[in-house]
């Protein structure tokens, strides 16, 4: 008879090892795969080229502004969230996360039905102030922010929950008021929350493609964005695949910058 | 800025699933009261209430001139939030904001209350050197023992400068070692300053050395109330007792008494107990308080029973310091204590059945 001995508290049991493996290559070989193939030669010329830039640079702008949007809207209706209970916030709080596992296909199609020049809210802007908002810059930025909000209210409702209102209470005694809560003691203590969820909602704005393609359309400079390049690229609509996968690898490497950013802020208070 | 200390007058019921809390309170400007009782006896209700985190089902809070809440049938309601009540908490666990360095904690009711960043900063270094903190300012809370947060925490309830300042168990979670050390900072500070305090707490020491009047809260009413020294040596309630670490018999008294005098009262159940009359005690109801040390512990005759002498069994039994304390059974249960020695002879043990006597000149009698 063998003796075993004692397993550690959180040791992992072995047979789980493997799928765990499984689990990394899964995730791992396909982007593996995708450097590859890369023809590196010609890789500086491709992610240099005049519609590669006007992409990125329109993909971080329009990523940037539907992150501020995110933020602006998301904080408050996490603090609602969080804060109020009872059956119709329930409700609510199921609905908001509803984009969430939306095809954003569907999310385009709908904010057309909104917005676009027959839409409900769309045919009031054209017709008393002359906006139109489908197939422009703001379009994408609208549809980002539609796909991306609820991934921060979501992170950031947690990491309220998580906190808990003692410390509000506290401050209130000590003569604070409501706003100054918010801005003195709630916000900074779900700062890595936050932070994080600022961090998937953009990286989520950077990626957006199905709604932003219904909703906005496919222009070069104005609504074409990293992921709508790709696409393009990848079709052949005047470049290759070569330029495709260029690309792709230029957008994985401008997510993979934003995510270690932020990794020694999560282990602050994680 | 620099308010005089105001008396607090409260008055207020508050109904609870399984009683109703109805509190009288009247705290002159600068003093103590002590509000102490068993667990769930309704003691955090009262400072949640005072401390506008709650409202009361009705009744009245007024600190000096200010009416802070008000809800009685015929007056319009008024109910001043948290942050304009001027009342200051501070509980069992610091609280302390991680975000904020010990000095920017302290300067927090200041900044909040508008005063500039400057004067603060300098406030707070005030308090922390006054709570011989000053080493200690630019340290985050994660990175002080639980004695130096919860004075720290107790600088930045004082740096808010609150007309009020509640106390709910400041000492309960220290342990045996800061918490005699946190105690006297708050004795000290408390007497100095003159701040008007409500203490929630259920350890006798707290009450003993920092309250001028103690409450017993059971059940959510008021069972005894007096000065400290008065209630801790005459108690009125069996908690108050308990808490006092002396025995009281309840009973009624039929020949009343002048101070001095050899009282005799009689209890529901018959048996009488003869003391020495505390103040003039009138026929009806009244107390006997002893000392455990004062019961003496005998093996069961059948003498008949002589004065202050009495049946009992035995129901639990602690070691006290180099003494062993043992617990009656029944009604009028009391408490001795008996020497070791005792214990072996007498064969003690919980359900062993035993005689109790205590000697009349050590038994006072209180008018209840």
């Amino acid at each position: 008879m063998t003796t075993r001995s004692p397993a550690a508290p959180g040791a992992v049991p072995r047979p789980l090892w493997v799928p765990a493996v499984l689990a990394v290559l899964f995730l791992l070989a396909p982007l593996a795969a995708l450097v590859v193939r890369a023809d590196w030669p010609r890789l500086p010329g491709a992610v240099t080229s005049g519609p590669a830039l006007r992409a990125l640079w329109l993909s971080l702008r329009c990523g940037l502004a539907a992150t501020a949007l995110c933020l602006l809207l998301g904080v408050p209706l996490a603090l609602v969230l969080a804060r109020r209970d009872g059956p119709a916030l329930r409700a609510l709080r199921a609905l908001v996360t509803l984009p969430l596992v939306l095809p954003p296909m569907v999310g385009g199609i709908a904010l057309l039905y909104l917005l676009g020049r027959n839409g409900l809210l769309g045919r009031v802007l054209l017709d008393a102030w002359g906006v139109r908002i489908p197939f422009t810059t703001a379009a994408v930025v609208l549809a980002e922010a539609f796909v991306a909000l609820p991934f921060l209210v979501i992170a950031l409702e947690g990491a309220l929950r998580t906190a808990g209102t003692g410390y509000e209470g506290v401050a209130a005694t000590l003569g604070a008021g409501r706003w100054t809560v918010f801005r003195r003691v709630t916000l900074p203590l779900v700062g890595p929350g936050l932070l994080s969820g600022t961090v998937l909602c953009f990286a989520r704005a950077l990626g957006e493609f199905g709604a932003t393609a219904l909703f906005a359309g496919n222009y070069d400079g104005t609504t074409r964005t990293m992921p709508l390049l790709i696409y393009t690229a990848f079709n052949g609509g005047g470049a290759d695949q070569d330029a495709a996968v260029a690309l792709s690898l230029l957008l994985m490497a401008v997510a993979a910058v934003v995510l270690l950013l932020v990794r020694p802020w999560r282990g602050v208070t994680g | 800025m620099s308010a005089g200390t105001v008396p607090l007058a409260a008055r207020i019921r508050v109904d609870r699933p399984a009683f109703e809390v109805a509190v009288e309170l009247d705290v002159p400007a600068g003093t103590v009261a002590a509000v102490v009782g068993p667990n769930g006896a309704g003691k955090s209700t009262v400072l949640q209430v005072l401390a506008g985190l709650e409202r009361p089902a009705s009744g009245e809070i007024r600190l000096g001139e200010r009416l802070l809440t008000r809800r009685s049938p015929g007056a319009p309601e008024v109910h001043v939030p948290v942050e304009g009540r001027r009342v200051g908490l501070l509980g069992q666990r610091p609280m302390l904001f991680p975000h904020l360095s010990a000095a920017d904690n302290v300067a927090f009711g200041p900044r909040a209350q508008g005063v500039d960043r400057r004067t603060a900063a300098r406030d707070a270094r005030d308090w922390l050197d006054r709570l011989g903190l000053a080493d200690l300012a630019g340290r985050r809370p994660q990175r002080l023992s639980g004695g130096q947060a919860q004075r720290v925490a107790l600088a930045r309830a004082l740096a808010a400068r609150p007309d009020l300042l509640l106390l709910d168990e400041p000492l309960a979670a220290l342990d045996a070692r800061t918490a005699p050390e946190v105690r006297q900072v708050l004795r000290g500070h408390l007497r100095s300053a003159g701040t008007t305090a409500v203490l929630v707490t259920h350890d006798v020491l707290d009450a003993a050395v920092l309250a001028d009047q103690v409450l017993v809260l059971d059940r959510g009413a008021v069972v005894d109330s007096g000065p400290a020294a008065e209630v801790l040596a005459m108690p009125r309630s069996a908690f108050g007792a308990a808490l006092a670490g002396v025995d009281l018999i309840r009973g009624t008294v039929d020949a009343p008494a002048r101070d001095g005098e050899l009282v005799r009262l009689t209890t529901t159940t018959g048996r009488t107990v003869t003391g020495i009359a505390v103040g003039a005690v009138a026929a009806g109801e009244a107390g006997a308080v002893f000392p455990p040390s004062a019961v003496a512990v005998h093996v069961r005759t059948d003498e008949g029973s002589a004065r202050n002498r009495w049946p009992a069994v035995v129901a639990a039994m602690e070691s006290v310091g180099a003494a062993v304390r043992l617990w009656t059974a029944g009604p009028n249960a009391v408490a001795a204590d008996v020497t070791p020695a005792a214990v072996a002879e007498l064969d003690l043990a919980p359900g062993r059945p035993v005689e109790l006597s205590v000697k009349a000149t050590e038994v006072r009698v209180h008018q209840r």
